[in-house]
């Protein structure tokens, strides 16, 4: 079964540090929610700007988690508010993105149980 | 000799890849790291003369009214020309990397994996480029001394020669 997220690159990079590991896996986990409620806030203003920003932000974050799915979202996301063409597809996308993110929140949460 | 000073200041409203950064070049390098949210605060704090500032390309996430990093970039440059400034961005554009490079960024580094290992060659080519600067200009003042030298020595030879306390002048005067 495929998973949203994979903190293989994160284990390397740590070092196989479980601190460095809950420090860097509990600051996603703490920022990503409020920056989806901030997404859709930004959707429904139509502020492009902003939600292209915040998927920007939030996309770099998501590749050191090892979403793949959730960054290519986010990649979507951040092209279509850069050209402001497509943006009918905005509400879709973020629908996507935020069930990206509950399961990697769910995995994550498990994975840092278990260090 | 170069200044190679000893402080990084790495600029990012991102706080997950700050502190990545920042323990990643604590853990590979012996320089000091202070990490700012807003390039307003860099700006503010560049008279304790970092050498190196890893500087993110969009500095306006959290707070939208923040300054961007070509706009950081150009006033570290303007308030001080040496300190190096390597761009972070997660845009992988050829053009941007050329502009943040006119500007006078010392290197250009795509957001992701490899990041880490890239930020942690630019400190070490800073350095590097920074210590053969620093040797070049030794070499430089040092031909001058030599230079002064030689001529005091030989107006000294000419004036002794023209006094009468020496007879022939040395074969290479």
């Amino acid at each position: 079964m495929s998973t949203a997220s994979d903190l293989t690159f994160m284990r390397t990079f740590s070092g196989g540090d479980p601190e460095k590991i809950k420090k860097y896996v509990g600051m996603f986990l703490k920022m990503a929610p409020p920056s989806l409620n901030q997404m859709d806030e930004f959707s429904q203003k139509m502020d492009w700007k902003s939600l292209k920003t915040t998927s920007h932000s939030l996309k770099s974050q998501m590749k050191y988690m090892g979403m793949a799915l959730g960054a290519e979202i986010a990649q979507k996301l951040e092209n279509i508010c850069a050209e402001e063409s497509g943006t009918d597809e905005i509400p879709d996308l973020l629908s996507k993105l935020r069930s990206q993110v509950a399961l990697a929140v769910t995995e994550l949460e498990n994975e840092l149980s278990k260090l | 000799m170069a200044d190679l000073r000893k402080l990084i200041f790495i600029v990012d409203d991102d706080p997950v890849l700050a502190e990545m950064l920042k323990d990643h070049l604590s853990k590979m390098t012996h320089y000091e790291i202070h990490v700012f949210e807003k390039g307003e605060d860099c700006i503010e704090k560049l008279h304790l003369k970092p050498g190196i500032v890893f500087l993110d390309f969009y500095l306006n996430s959290v707070d939208k009214d923040a300054i961007d990093g070509l706009e950081v970039l150009q006033e570290i440059k303007k308030i001080d020309p040496d300190i190096d400034v390597v761009m972070l961005s997660g845009q992988d554009k050829i053009e941007v990397a050329v502009k943040t490079m006119q500007y006078g960024a010392f290197d250009y580094i795509v957001k992701g994996e490899s990041a880490f290992y890239r930020a942690e060659k630019a400190v070490f080519n800073i350095y590097r480029f920074k210590k053969l600067q620093g040797n070049a200009e030794s070499y430089k003042r040092l031909s001058i001394w030599l230079a002064i030298g030689f001529g005091a020595l030989a107006l000294l030879i000419m004036y002794l020669q023209m006094s009468g306390n020496i007879k022939d002048l040395p074969g290479w005067l």
